[in-house]
């Protein structure tokens, strides 16, 4: 029993130890997107600019319109494809006052620009180069968009990013042990020290019993 | 003998009966040092205490004499220059040198005509060069000096560039030569009198490879110059010419060539005086500017110490009042970034007990770290200043009854280092290829603690909660990103060119995205994000008006957002078919936020749906609907006005937004029915119809529409018709059918105090809540 409660207690020792060092840390974000800035104009989609950044994509796949994006690999492999909404096209409610101000009604009106400046937020996937955006009407492709350029600028910037630097073939991931620095690495140095004494405290404790 | 063993037992640890014992208190003992360390082991904030004066002597036995400016010098001592006046009552150029003792090495006085020294850098060769003013008897011009490591002089050059002039400071090139920048008068021709700032680049013997004048219709002064690593220039001085009124202090960038790129001005409506600048690590810089009160220009000044981009764009300012007559004032910064700033009051001449020094710390973003008063017992005078380290060298001249020969140096040591023999001029706290990234606060300069600093893209651990940063170690040279995130705070990404050891500063802005209600992930969740606009219709005039309501009124929008959230959202039951139901923590399924940037804001009436604020999408990426509301409408609405509701979007994901005014019932519930769920109009009218599958609320048949349910027929699915609009014209009639009755909230019951979705329409509502984030209903 008096074994068992040491080896509680020193679990609890290296609970109380290590809280402070670990659970202090805010999650690590590394979730990336592309914001693509295009416009349609006669049919016709032009780049504008194409943009990786860190953040969070939108969720994709629960809109209706007439064009179909296709994300791809390098190799033209599918990786996603959805639906996505005309930007020439906007829906427009308004209220009608009838005969007196009690009765109200409402009417629509289609709005519809030949021209439209639109972006689009696409997540990130590993090995991910292409969008192409296709007209469901005619199933015209309207424009492919690739997005090697950004990929790269942004390699260049963060090269150490665990999610774009190319893996040829099968890496182990292995979490990166790192040291804390500063106050935390003294705490943790001696931390340790301590979890040494009371194991050597025990040690001795049941040599001598 | 007797037995003296007291009989009660020994408590020792040395029994076996007592090892259990002894082991629990060492446990406890051990387990409560362990949950006291976190507090115990915390370093102390708040500012240091500096230790004190460690010596302040005056150097020559002259009439008159004082120092100008200050330098550290390579060991260990210190080296100033400045002005004495013999007995021949002609002022002379004088450069002065000590240990770190005090102890004078030597000291040089110029010749006729070498009228002061202003500035003086060490060079490479142990020597030192100097800059200030001389003269031919007629005019008067920009002085350099070479002087050996002895005090003898190799060369020296004058200037005349115009009728007078002098140098203010130097550095010295990469390419070994020198850069002055000063000023002179009577430079544009006889009978000019107006004074303009001088730069001039000569080669390593001092002779002139280029020079250039800053010019403008009233006085104009350079007074400091860096050298950058494009091997351009940056000058600070003062402008009457240029600015909004009133000297101003100013920052020119020049290349190597000496041609002018941007340039901007730092002031108001008072005199403003350029007194320092230095470049940090990121880029930008910190210009340190004295403005005084054109009224009471002796008793009201402040000095300001400015962060700016690295285009001199100000980032922000940290104000420091100047004591009341005070008679000197002088800025310096360390080679790691870090500044202090010297003021000194009392030294009058007529205060017998000497007059006050103080002297206030920077770090290298230009907030305080501490302050300190010190009694100068030499009446000191402050004119220059320069720090290494922890200690600083103050300079000026003596004013207390028993000084006043020659230059006085106090030397201050914070006690951090060994007082006495100085330390070297590099920064002790980062050793070689180490970079300490400190994060602080745009908005007010605090330090931020537990900011996520990454490396490359890669975690690097968190800024510290005593002094808001981190010891990024062993960093290779070159360039790097510094990205730091935090709660609150707007990621921002600077990159860094590491030569050696350096400290970084990053400003942290808040956040434009705000959260108001965060259930989980934005992958999970159906994220709405709120935008203000900056317009409104009237309606009567038929024109977009501006409109403050929300943007000079963050709080009235942040409360109308809370009522359309609480209201209709999170209302949404009430407004949805009980027979069908909606997954019983739907609202935990949504995410609710607002979006603010004080400088760009929506306009509702920008087409149909409105534009949102520049950058809005890098802002918040992840927003799957975003909602620009609108205070109301002016006026009398009638049905020739501009819409009142518009959708960009039929159903959420990237770039799917609406717009609605604040108190437009249930008009926020039918816009994000096309928005968020992808439900079609169920009234007639020009609008758009599709069978919008799976679930949808509106079909191409009635045998369709019957067949969507068992419950569901024929009879009671109807076709989409509505009577005529106005009179005269046809009665509306489309080819698709519809389920849900009137009042509909996507039908007239939009304008219903009982308008609520249908079964089909809370289908499909259920089928998205269901769906969101890969969520399959239980």
């Amino acid at each position: 029993m008096k074994l068992r409660s040491l080896v509680i207690g020193c679990l609890l020792i290296c609970l109380l130890l290590v809280g402070p060092v670990c659970g202090a840390y805010p999650s690590e974000d590394y979730s990336k997107v592309l914001v693509l800035h295009l416009n349609i104009s006669n049919g016709t989609v032009n780049e504008q600019s194409v943009e990786m950044q860190y953040g969070h994509p939108p969720s994709l796949g629960f809109q209706t319109g007439d064009i179909h994006g296709i994300l791809k690999t390098s190799e033209g492999k599918v990786i996603n494809e959805f639906d996505l909404w005309d930007p020439r096209y906007q829906l427009g409610d308004g209220v009608v006052i009838s005969d007196n101000s009690t009765n109200l009604s409402i009417i629509g009106a289609v709005n519809y620009s030949d021209t439209a400046d639109f972006t689009l937020v696409m997540p990130y996937y590993a090995d991910q180069m292409t969008l192409d955006l296709t007209d469901k009407r005619t199933g015209s492709l309207l424009k492919t968009v690739n997005f090697s350029s950004a990929i790269g600028r942004f390699r260049a910037t963060y090269p150490d990013d665990p999610g774009v630097n190319p893996s040829p073939g099968f890496r182990l991931q292995i979490p990166e042990i790192r040291l804390p620095s500063g106050d935390t690495l003294a705490y943790l140095v001696i931390g340790c020290g301590l979890i040494t004494l009371v194991i050597m405290m025990i040690i001795v404790m049941f040599r001598k019993k | 003998m007797a037995d003296n063993t007291p009989d009660f037992p020994v408590r020792g640890c040395g029994s076996h009966r007592n090892r259990f014992s002894c082991a629990r208190i060492l446990f406890v003992l051990i387990l409560v040092s362990l949950i006291l360390y976190p507090v115990l082991a915390a370093p102390s904030a708040g500012p240091e205490n500096m230790s004190g004066i460690v010596w302040e002597k005056t150097f020559g036995q002259h009439i008159q004499g004082s120092g100008h400016a200050v330098i550290m010098t390579n060991n260990g001592g210190v080296a100033a220059t400045g002005e004495v006046l013999g007995a021949d009552g002609i002022p002379r150029l004088s450069v002065v040198t000590a240990d770190g003792n005090g102890n004078l090495l030597w000291e040089y006085v110029g010749g006729e005509g070498t009228y002061e020294g202003n500035s003086l850098m060490q060079t490479p060769d142990g020597g030192f060069i100097v800059a200030g003013s001389s003269g031919d008897g007629v005019r008067t011009g920009v002085l350099l000096l070479k002087l050996d490591s002895g005090g003898r002089i190799e060369w020296n050059r004058t200037f005349l560039a115009g009728t007078s002039g002098q140098a203010d400071a130097i550095r010295i090139t990469s390419d070994g030569g020198y850069v002055i920048a000063g000023s002179v008068q009577g430079d544009s021709g006889p009978g000019s009198s107006n004074w303009d700032g001088y730069i001039l680049k000569t080669d390593d013997q001092g002779i002139e490879e280029w020079s250039r004048f800053f010019k403008g219709v009233k006085n104009d002064y350079c007074t400091a110059i860096e050298q950058t690593p494009d091997d351009g220039f940056i000058v600070e001085g003062t402008t009457d010419s240029y600015g909004t009124g009133g000297n101003e202090t100013f920052l020119v960038q020049l290349n190597a060539h000496g041609d002018e790129g941007w340039f901007t001005t730092f002031g108001g409506q008072g005199y403003d005086r350029g007194i320092g600048f230095s470049r940090m690590a990121d880029g930008g810089f910190t210009v340190a500017t004295l403005s005084c009160n054109p009224s009471d220009a002796a008793t009201n000044c402040t000095l300001g110490v400015i962060r700016t981009d690295s285009r001199g764009n100000e980032l922000g300012r940290t104000v420091i009042p100047v004591p009341r007559g005070a008679d000197g004032t002088a800025f310096a910064t360390s080679a790691g970034g870090s500044g202090a700033i010297a003021f000194s009051t009392g030294g009058d001449g007529s205060n017998q007990t000497g007059g006050e020094v103080l002297l206030t710390v920077l770090d290298d973003t230009g907030a305080i770290l501490s302050s300190g008063s010190y009694l100068s017992p030499d009446g000191l005078a402050v004119s220059g200043i320069a720090v290494a380290g922890d200690n600083y060298a103050i300079t000026g001249s003596g004013t207390g009854a028993s000084a006043g020969h020659g230059p006085v140096i106090m030397l201050i040591g914070t006690g951090r280092e060994t007082p006495g023999l100085l330390a070297p001029t590099q920064p002790a706290e980062t050793g070689p290829g180490d970079l300490r990234v400190t994060v602080r606060e745009a908005d007010t300069g605090e330090i931020a603690t537990d900011a996520l600093v990454y490396l490359d893209g890669s975690a690097a651990g968190l800024t510290s909660e005593s002094e808001g940063n981190i010891l990024l170690q062993h960093v290779s040279e070159g360039g790097h990103s510094i990205r730091v995130t935090r709660d609150g705070f707007a990621e921002t990404t600077k990159t860094v060119d590491i030569e050696g050891n350096q400290n970084l500063t990053v400003f942290l802005s808040p956040s434009k995205v705000i959260p108001v209600i965060v259930n989980g992930p934005p992958e999970g969740k159906i994220d709405v994000v709120f935008v203000a606009s900056k317009t409104q219709y009237d309606c009567t005039n038929q024109e977009k008006v501006a409109t403050d309501t929300y943007t000079a009124n963050r709080t009235l929008f942040q409360q109308d957002v809370s009522n359309l959230i609480s209201d209709n959202y999170l209302s949404l039951d009430q407004y949805t078919s009980g027979q069908i139901g909606l997954p019983s923590d739907y609202k935990d399924r949504f995410n609710f936020y607002y979006y603010w940037d004080k400088d760009n804001f929506a306009d509702a009436f920008d087409g149909c749906a409105g534009t949102l604020p520049d950058h809005f999408w890098e802002n918040a990426p992840f927003a799957d609907v975003v909602i620009i509301v609108y205070p109301t409408y002016t006026g009398l609405y009638s049905g020739t006005c501009q819409p009142d509701g518009c959708a960009s979007g039929l159903g959420l994901g990237t770039h799917s937004w609406v717009k609605i005014p604040a108190d437009g019932g249930k008009l926020i519930l039918h816009e994000s029915g096309h928005a968020i769920f992808g439900l079609i109009d169920a009234y007639c009218g020009d609008t758009y119809y599709t069978e919008d599958d799976p679930f949808p609320n509106v079909w191409s048949t009635g045998a369709a529409c019957s067949k969507a349910s068992t419950s569901w027929n024929t009879s009671t699915c109807k076709q989409i018709t509505g009577p005529a609009l106005s009179p005269g014209s046809a009665s509306c009639s489309k080819q698709f059918w519809e389920y849900d009755p009137e009042p509909n909230i996507m039908g007239v019951g939009v304008y219903s105090y009982f308008g609520k979705f249908g079964e089909a329409e809370t289908t499909r509502i259920d089928y998205i809540f269901n769906n969101i984030g890969g969520v399959k209903k239980a």
